[in-house]
């Protein structure tokens, strides 16, 4: 039999091969489908029995979970100054606080990701909120615009933003950008002050136990709730002894309120 | 040519279709278990699993490492901002919640604590009922090494030592730091923000813990700043174990201290000790697993040590300590206990074992004392005992009751609970009054 013709049959029974695993693939794609639909259809029918509206199609598919350690990066800190007021030198007031100043205004860094940056004038031809998006773009801070509404207090209008981390906001990190009529403006609040970089694996329960322990709570804790409106996978960025993370955490908005969810016990935060 | 280029179309496909099937294979799941048992592959099947990139990228863990647990206090509260009071004591998972709760806004206001200004003791009463944080280590240490532990800048290298701290929100909404010490009472301004441990606070709920001095009758029994917590009434009761007597930390505590354990001159006494001659030292190593270590006379005058600090004599003691001990799986954990320094360069380093937030006391009092002179170390005693908890939990008598007995042995006594070891294999806790 000559190379030719072995080739040929090599490729036809390659592809057969290819073809029958893309078929399993499928198939298995397709039972677990059919299992994570029974499944939400089966946590619906518990919290209905506890007079609990929750529709199935609200309930996520399996998410990854994955932690991230924050390191602060200071050059950022000072990068963004340099972008937003100019050249200044950085002052360390201790405590790993750095501030800044020149005649453009002013900013300070916290270790925490605390920030405060006050502009002498800033041009809002564009309008605030557009304004603030530029700024958080030459800030390089991911955010997510969703909900954010302009408030107007005399002399001046403020709106504020959620960072955001993979396209998911993170709940205790958000920048507010105050604009004057006299043209100065501000632009505070908590950023993500380092590059997240994944952390060793940590424990999380699916979803639909966490629903379930979820359930338990609403129920034992007395708390008022007829409907589950959204679930969404979040983040918290905490600072501790060991450093600083940003850890997942499941975000309910209930028609009683909104819970955050540890997303290793399944437990409502307090 | 058009054979040719054919011929090498096919090859291609079939390194293509090869290269996929595999793929396919991997992930439709066929072959998982024959990839469990085969260790290389799996190190390939955790990389597309996880999408990290096989070796890992690990853990960014905080600069300051094993240094940062010498930050760490054995008693801590929390007042709320409409002066409630959570405390924090003899309970190491209550001990640890607090303090990293509480750890990045103390290091700010500490690390950006202005020049030291001194208050009166009734100042600083006042402060420990303002909405804020309390750490007390029940030992002085040195502030600006505290700083440095806690992964902070300072701003002024302040000299002081001090074994209670308050971070405040004061009466004109400014975070003030103050610490008292056997001199006194300070306090400092900082850049810390108030919003900040604002937030802070609203994360703990009061247990009823209050200070000795807030009550006219336990402040007559006690030490006024003796942190009162109503609901301690049992603890776990302890196993102990002799350490020195496994061969792995035998050998590393003999090469620690600078013994040839292979060459080196060693003997047995007749009581069961193992004595090591080396060229720095003697080394005895007790069956009841103390451990003594003087080193050889030494010709100091060649010596610069001057440049040694505080804060490096107690760290490079805390390295030694941890050293010996590592590997060790008891649930104790070493706390810095003291420092005594005296004008000719010499420094005693101790440090104490604590079992869930009370301190184990030896039959010789510390659990290691370091003695170092200009630098160096010149002698060291450590009890190499590990600590487990027992399903066992010893009923106590109610702080309250014990303060009250404690009162009438010694007025105004430190009162503490700890535990006694005292060399056999069982640990009980005791209230002590010092």
């Amino acid at each position: 039999m000559d190379a030719a013709r072995l080739k040929n049959i090599a490729i036809i029974i390659l592809a057969a091969l290819n073809v029958c695993f893309l078929a399993l693939i499928g198939s298995n794609r397709f039972s677990v489908k059919q299992i994570e639909t029974q499944e939400k259809a089966a946590l619906a029918e518990l919290f209905a029995e506890s007079g609990i509206s929750l529709s199935p199609a609200i309930i996520p598919d399996g998410s990854a979970m994955t932690w991230y350690n924050v390191v602060r990066d200071t050059g950022a800190e000072a990068e963004i100054v340099e972008k937003l007021i100019g050249q200044a030198e950085a002052e360390n007031q201790g405590g790993n606080i750095y501030s800044y100043e020149n005649e453009n205004g002013s900013a300070l860094f916290r270790n925490n990701g605390e920030f405060e940056i006050n502009l002498n004038f800033i041009d809002d031809g564009a309008g605030a909120g557009r304004t603030a998006a530029r700024l958080l773009e030459d800030m390089k801070v991911s955010f997510i615009t969703r909900g954010a509404e302009m408030e107007e207090h005399g002399d001046s209008r403020s709106i504020s933003y959620f960072c955001s981390w993979d396209d998911s906001p993170v709940l205790n990190c958000s920048v507010r950008f105050t604009i004057y009529a006299g043209g100065s403006a501000v632009l505070s609040g908590r950023r993500i002050n380092g590059t997240p970089q994944r952390s060793g694996d940590n424990t999380a329960i699916d979803v639909n136990t966490m629903l379930v322990r979820f359930l338990d709570e609403i129920k034992s804790g007395g708390h008022v709730c007829n409907q589950l409106q959204s679930i969404e996978l979040c983040y918290n960025m905490s600072s501790a002894a060991s450093g600083t993370v940003l850890e997942p955490v499941w975000l309910i908005v209930t028609d009683g309120g909104e819970y955050q969810v540890n997303v290793s016990s399944g437990k409502i935060m307090d | 040519m058009k054979r040719k280029i054919s011929e090498l179309l096919k090859s291609l496909a079939i390194v293509a279709l090869a290269v996929n099937a595999v793929f396919l294979a991997y992930k439709s799941e066929v072959f998982n278990e024959f990839l469990a048992e085969a260790k290389l592959p799996a190190k390939l099947a955790a990389y597309f699993q996880s999408g990290k990139q096989p070796g890992g990228i690990g853990n960014t863990a905080g600069e300051n490492g094993e240094a940062g647990m010498l930050a760490k206090p054995v008693c801590m509260a929390v007042v709320s901002d409409v002066g409630a009071r959570y405390g924090a004591k003899y309970d190491a998972e209550q001990l640890t919640d607090v303090y990293e709760k509480t750890v990045n806004i103390f290091g700010e206001a500490l690390g950006s604590a202005a020049v030291p200004e001194a208050c009166g003791e009734n100042e600083w009463r006042a402060a420990l009922a303002r909405p804020g944080i309390y750490w007390d280590y029940q030992v002085e240490l040195p502030i600006a090494s505290l700083v440095k532990w806690l992964g902070m800048s300072a701003l002024n290298a302040n000299s002081d030592y001090a074994s209670r701290f308050a971070v405040v929100i004061g009466e004109s909404g400014d975070v003030i730091v103050y610490y008292a010490n056997s001199d006194g009472c300070y306090r400092c301004g900082t850049a810390a923000a108030a919003d900040s441990l604002g937030g802070v606070l609203l994360e703990f709920l009061p247990n009823g813990a209050y200070f000795a001095f807030e009550s006219e009758d336990v402040g007559k029994m006690v030490e006024p700043y003796t942190l009162v917590m109503p609901e301690v009434s049992s603890k776990y009761v302890l196993s102990a174990e002799n350490i020195i007597g496994r061969e792995d930390i035998r050998e590393r505590t003999a090469e620690l201290l600078g013994m040839n354990i292979l060459g080196g001159a060693s003997y047995l006494e007749k009581n069961g000790t193992m004595v090591f001659v080396g060229v720095s030292g003697i080394l005895r190593i007790h069956p009841d697993g103390e451990v003594n270590y003087s080193a050889t006379d030494y010709d100091y005058t060649a010596d610069n040590a001057d440049g040694v600090s505080d804060e490096q004599i107690i760290e490079r003691a805390y390295a030694l300590v941890s050293g010996l001990r590592a590997g060790c799986s008891g649930s104790e954990t070493m706390y810095f206990s003291g420092l005594e320094k005296s004008g000719d360069g010499r420094y005693v380093v101790s440090f104490s074992y604590f079992a869930d937030g009370a301190m184990i006391v030896q039959r010789s009092g510390k659990a290691a004392a370091a003695v170092y002179e200009k630098g160096r170390l010149v002698s060291l005693d450590i009890w190499m005992r590990s600590y487990f908890q027992t399903e066992e939990r010893a009923t106590l008598l109610p702080e309250l009751q014990a303060a009250a007995i404690a009162g009438g042995l010694q007025k105004n006594g430190s009162l503490k609970l700890v535990y006694y070891d005292d060399g056999g294999g069982t640990v009980q806790p005791a209230w002590t009054v010092e």
